[in-house]
């Protein structure tokens, strides 16, 4: 792997990194297994990518991904907890209702912006090499909102979302209103997801509608490869897992992309198998721990 | 102080297997009583309890307590004055919570749940003093998830919780009958001494009929959704065991499906 697939594979990590701490908080936290993010990622890049290319400002853009992706994870969440729609059907029909919504943001099923100045093109200028802008501005942003995430979890309302997801039945006599609480996590999580999406976008100078098949497979791949790597023994250690998980699922693709045997080498179209038998690994690296582990006791 | 006037509950009404919760039920609970329930297994005693909780709500009657209406109030809006321990000891606590975390859910029932801060200095110097009184060592443990603990210890944590915060009323739903006899020992010793510290209304389903005697003031028997029976302090306080079994199967008190006995046992 050269230096600058190395960078790119960490600005990749990163960015994706935002969209699987989203995944986190509801697969694990909120334990809703959300698919809405396949839609809501490909949300914030269409949002972004439409004010950017009709000449908005790229900080706003971002921050409009981030509302439009609490929208629609708020939408999930009504119709889940109000509707009594299975939480798994809830996440696929948003999602599915998003593409349509998507191309009518975006006018068309793709829409790039070449041509304007993007959200890293603010940060030019300042002794850091080009390529590596990119990276830099998502770790900032990442670490920034993986923080924020972390305080939040520990307040009051924070503690009742976590709650609410360990222990449903305990909560509603602690006072949780639990809808209130599910469609407020389910909020947060997709406005991060389609933040994520939105820097994709601006890294890109474009977005498209199918840009978002396959998130939930990456992102839950990267809150597991974190997990086997550092464990949850708190919020603020299962929220670095989840970005370290997510630079590692990416680093780990980039190095058997670029891997080659002799005549064989593995393309783009490998991608799914390579990310199975990486999440079966990461599944089975505990266990083999755990089993080592008890041998040397012996 | 609880009142209930002509409460109903019927389960699957209109179908094949409709079953009456509780029918017709009335009663009243002075401020500070501690009211033991006993009945069979189906009597409408868990019935009675989730209707005063909110976790289901009355077809018919009203529920009153302290002076508010509370009758069709869904539970997590009446969960701020109402305290409660249930029968499985995990189900009470949040495993992946701390202890001190779950303590923090138990201080702020009822109230707004900001963005504030959930675990404050004087919070945990609260929790910790109201742990050492368990003599558990518990204080000592406050940052450990409460899924590594005992179903004692998670029971015992589960009844500070619900008086954490004054309640109107203290719910137990056999909350003694899934534990060890010394644990059940423990817990019962702390509800005794709790309840009367504090004075509370209590409402405590057992099958334990020892427990009636010398831990209730009054024992209502339940029977195919009714009250069968009530009996106060001046009648229990002469009663053994052995009297409140024979009245328990003279009463006819059967369970669900079973036929009605007609023999006294002596």
């Amino acid at each position: 792997m050269s230096w600058y697939s190395f960078i790119a594979a960490l600005e990749q990590g990163l960015i994706f990194g935002l969209m699987s701490l989203g995944v986190y908080l509801t697969f694990r936290v909120l334990d809703f297994p959300d698919l809405t993010v396949d839609g809501s990622l490909p949300l914030g890049a269409s949002v972004s990518a439409a004010i950017v290319a009709t000449g908005g400002d790229p900080f706003l853009s971002v921050a409009a991904a981030f509302v439009a992706g609490g929208l629609a994870g708020a939408f999930t969440g009504i119709i889940s907890t109000k509707l009594r729609i299975l939480n798994l059907l809830a996440g696929i029909l948003t999602m599915i209702a998003l593409y349509s919504i998507n191309i009518r943001i975006m006018g068309s099923p793709n829409i790039s912006f070449l041509n304007r100045s993007t959200l890293f093109d603010g940060f030019r200028g300042l002794g850091v090499p080009g390529y590596a802008i990119p990276m830099i501005v998502a770790l900032v942003a990442v670490l920034a909102l993986k923080m924020a995430l972390d305080l939040f979890l520990h307040t009051r309302f924070g503690l009742a979302l976590r709650a609410t997801g360990d222990n449903p039945r305990m909560v509603a006599a602690q006072g949780v209103d639990t809808h209130t609480a599910i469609i407020a996590g389910v909020a947060l999580s997709n406005a991060l997801v389609a933040v994520s999406g939105a820097l994709l976008a601006q890294s890109q100078g474009s977005a498209d509608v199918n840009m978002g098949v396959g998130t939930i497979v990456a992102g839950l791949a990267s809150v597991i490869i974190g997990e086997a790597f550092m464990g949850d023994r708190s919020v603020f250690v299962a929220t670095a897992s989840v970005i370290l998980g997510s630079v590692l699922y990416r680093m780990a693709i980039a190095a058997a992309l670029s891997f080659r045997f002799g005549a064989l080498s593995l393309n783009p179209s490998d991608l799914n198998l390579i990310t199975a038998i990486l999440v079966i690994g990461a599944l089975t690296l505990p266990r083999v721990r755990n089993r080592l582990k008890s041998r040397a006791l012996k | 102080m609880l009142r209930l006037e002509n409460i109903t509950k019927v389960f699957y009404p209109g179908e094949v297997n409709e079953v009456v919760g509780v029918s017709g039920v009335s009663l009243t609970v002075p401020e500070g009583q501690f009211l033991i329930i006993i009945g069979g297994n189906g009597s409408g005693k868990s019935t009675l309890l989730n209707l005063v909780s909110g976790t289901a709500l009355p077809d018919t009657g009203e529920i009153i307590l302290d002076g508010k209406n509370v009758t069709k109030l869904a539970e997590h809006l009446r969960a701020g004055v109402i305290g409660r321990v249930f029968q499985d000891p995990l189900v009470g606590t949040s495993a992946g919570l701390t202890v001190e975390e779950n303590f923090s859910l138990a201080a702020s029932r009822g109230e707004f749940r900001g963005l504030g801060r959930a675990l404050g200095t004087r919070l945990r110097g609260n929790i910790r003093d109201r742990l050492a009184v368990l003599g558990l060592g518990l204080e000592n443990r406050m940052k450990a998830k409460v899924g590594l603990l005992s179903g004692g210890q998670r029971q015992a944590i589960t009844l500070l919780m619900a008086v954490f915060k004054r309640p109107s009323i203290l719910l137990l739903d056999e909350h003694t009958a899934a534990l060890d006899p010394r644990a059940s020992r423990k817990v019962m010793e702390l509800t005794r001494s709790i309840v009367r510290r504090e004075k509370l209304t209590t409402l405590m389903i057992t099958h334990n009929l020892a427990h009636a005697l010398d831990s209730g003031d009054r024992t209502i028997m339940m029977n195919r959704g009714s009250i069968s029976g009530d009996l106060g302090s001046e009648q229990l306080g002469t009663m053994t065991v052995q009297d409140l079994m024979s009245l328990f199967w003279a009463a006819g008190t059967t369970d669900e499906g079973e036929q009605t006995a007609t023999t006294v046992r002596t």
